[in-house]
């Protein structure tokens, strides 16, 4: 696949690995997506904040055990090990299943 | 609530490893090449365009290559600077130096997210360009009539199913599943795709 990859004319596009599971994952995000996350968080609003991370596919990308398992692609391909904490501890205050 | 101990966290790291390896050498070698290419066919197309069935639209997509494939040299040498691993720090640092933490040690997470921002512009910049050449290179083609007309249709027909051969492998680069299901994954054949 690999091998592939480099010699076919199509340049691969990034890939992005959980920092806390490890999966991969493909996608192009933008600073737009980050934004949109942290006014969702911002509001401080449960029902909002779930749904938020469902229509984000979050599910989809972790593992079950992943302790980053809340925060969505956009954000998980976006931020460094601190940044992905301190989000993490953001959707902690507000729901208390993660 | 016990979710007393902060949990552990991987460093950025490219997937593949050898993907950033990989990626310079798409930029420093490959574009560079087809920019001098498609710079060439510029030259052609501006001399003489009594040649060419479409002049104007030839122009147009062989200066759009060339514009495009120089981007992602540009675009590709800017993302570069933002990527370096621990050997890079070690050279320029001391083992005393680095346990004091010096900026770049703190900004190495932030730049590799820059390098992956930065990076994902001079792929599509590189793709986008390749595509373009094609394109140009088929509109090149395109015979205006005279003797060698059949020639040149037949040309034509081999540079438009390679930029459709192209554009299916770069549809599949690109919008790939977004992720195999977990549990599915490890299962019976040990990994292996
Ligand atoms: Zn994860």
């Amino acid at each position: 696949m690999t091998l592939y990859d480099v010699t076919l004319p199509g340049e691969p596009p990034v890939a992005h690995m959980c920092g806390g599971c490890e999966e991969i994952f493909h996608g192009i995000f933008g600073h737009g997506d980050l934004q949109k996350w942290y006014q969702t968080v911002e509001r401080r609003d449960a029902e909002a904040l779930r749904l938020y991370i469902q229509q984000s596919r979050a599910h989809e990308l972790h593992r079950t055990a992943c302790a980053f398992r809340c925060l969505p692609p956009a954000v998980v391909a976006l931020s460094t090990p601190d940044q992905l904490r301190a989000e993490l501890r953001k959707v902690q205050a507000i729901l208390p299943e993660y | 609530m016990e979710r007393s101990k902060e949990p552990y966290i991987w460093p950025g790291v490219p997937y593949p490893l050898g993907y950033a390896e990989a990626s310079a050498a798409t930029q420093t070698v490959a574009a560079p090449l087809l920019a001098g290419a498609s710079l060439t066919l510029l030259g052609v197309v501006v001399v003489d365009d009594s040649t060419f069935r479409w002049p104007g639209a030839t122009l147009l997509l062989v200066v759009s290559a060339s514009i495009t494939l120089i981007a992602s040299i540009q675009v590709g040498a800017d993302a570069r600077r933002f990527l370096y691993n621990r050997q890079t720090l070690e050279a320029w640092y001391t083992e005393d130096e680095l346990k004091r933490g010096p900026r770049a040690l703190a900004e190495r997470e932030k730049h590799f997210i820059q390098w992956k921002i930065r990076n994902q512009r001079a792929v599509i910049a590189f793709n986008a360009g390749t595509m373009l050449l094609i394109f140009a290179i088929t509109s090149v083609l395109v015979p205006s009539g005279g003797d060698l007309a059949a020639w040149r249709w037949i040309a034509t027909g081999l540079a438009l199913l390679g930029a459709l051969g192209e554009a299916w492998w770069m549809y599949h680069l690109f919008f790939r599943e977004f992720r195999k299901r977990p549990d599915k994954q490890k299962s019976l054949d040990g990994g292996t795709k």
